[in-house]
């Protein structure tokens, strides 16, 4: 079983890595004028962040 | 060949060192770097097909997918930074090719290199500011008059008055609860602001799609004690309410890098 601290320091990286910069709920940003920028929103569900990590400290 | 794309971690200056003989986010060991007029962007070519919006939005749900990539980018992320000061980017920050990718160096240098200014000798800190559901609405009862009235008037009540008020109390509290919410983050941010005068981002809940608000603090190294006692103060001025910090970091700066995380 993973140890809790290492779940909690995952859900804090990956809310750092892909914060409201990168969760554009889905939109993806092809191109911006003539800069051939992918930069790819995820639909992720990363509203909950801190109840996925209360989770984790309550297991 | 499969098409590839540019999965792009971070800018850093002309003659930082590319990290060698680690995972990274492909779980290859592949990473190159791109230099251009001063400034370099490291990365590692991808499957332009993995790395696709549907692929990722059909993975996107995936924890251990989505930890190994948070993982191994951060790796990399922790890596440069061992090297000197580099402007970090979010996860899947991803170029259609090499020459794109020069080209926008090129556009950007300016502000990249006064980006990489600003960071240089600085963390980033996050404070989260985390409400305990029950304690937090109990304490809205006490901080609003209105919310402390309508209690009043439903001890009063007779049972079918008392239920209708508990809701319109509810109702009430939610409305409250978000003003309240605001306030003890602009407090929070301001005593940030005054005790060590330094660049602040704060998240409401709102930004945040529902997770707690936070305020992301870039600070000097030698400032995290004073900012660990802060914290403590803070927390202690808001215990009755159920309000608590957590304070995390040192993160790569995401919330200072500038145009590309769109928030500096």
């Amino acid at each position: 079983m993973p140890d809790q601290s290492q779940d909690l320091s995952l859900l804090e990286t990956l809310d750092h890595l892909l914060d409201r910069g990168v969760v554009i709920a889905g939109e993806a940003v092809i191109s911006i004028g003539d800069v051939d920028l992918l930069y790819l929103g995820l639909n992720i569900v990363l509203a909950n962040v801190d109840a996925l990590i209360r989770t984790t400290e309550r297991r | 060949m499969t098409p590839q794309v540019l999965y792009v971690y971070a800018i850093g200056r002309s003659g930082h060192a590319v990290p060698e003989r680690m995972e990274v986010v492909d779980g290859s060991n592949h990473i190159a770097a791109v230099d251009v007029d001063g400034l370099t962007a490291f990365y590692t070519a991808v499957d332009a097909v993995e790395f696709s919006q549907p692929v990722i939005d059909s993975r996107s749900k995936d924890v251990e997918w989505l930890g190994a990539i948070g993982y191994r980018h951060q790796s990399v992320m922790a890596a440069l930074m061992q090297g000197g000061t580099v402007i970090p980017l979010r996860a899947f920050t991803l170029f259609a090719s090499e020459t794109t990718l020069r080209n926008h160096l090129h556009s950007e240098r300016q502000l990249f290199k006064k980006i990489l200014e600003r960071l240089d000798g600085k963390q980033e800190w996050t404070l989260r500011i985390e409400f305990d559901p029950s304690r937090w609405s109990e304490a809205l009862v006490r901080r609003v008059d209105e919310l402390r009235r309508l209690a009043g008037e439903i001890d009063r009540a007779a049972a079918g008055k008392a239920f209708l008020l508990r809701k319109k109390l509810d109702e009430e509290k939610k409305r409250a609860s978000r003003e309240a919410e605001q306030k003890v983050v602009a407090e929070v941010e301001e005593a940030v602001a005054r005790r060590l005068a330094c660049d602040a981002v704060a998240e409401s809940r709102q930004q945040r799609s529902g997770a707690f608000p936070q305020i992301n603090v870039l600070i000097n190294r030698d400032e995290e004690a004073r900012l660990q006692e802060l914290r403590n103060e803070l927390e202690r001025r808001y215990d009755a309410d159920g309000v608590t910090l957590a304070l995390t970091g040192p993160w790569p700066p995401y919330s200072f890098a500038g145009t590309m995380n769109d928030n500096a």
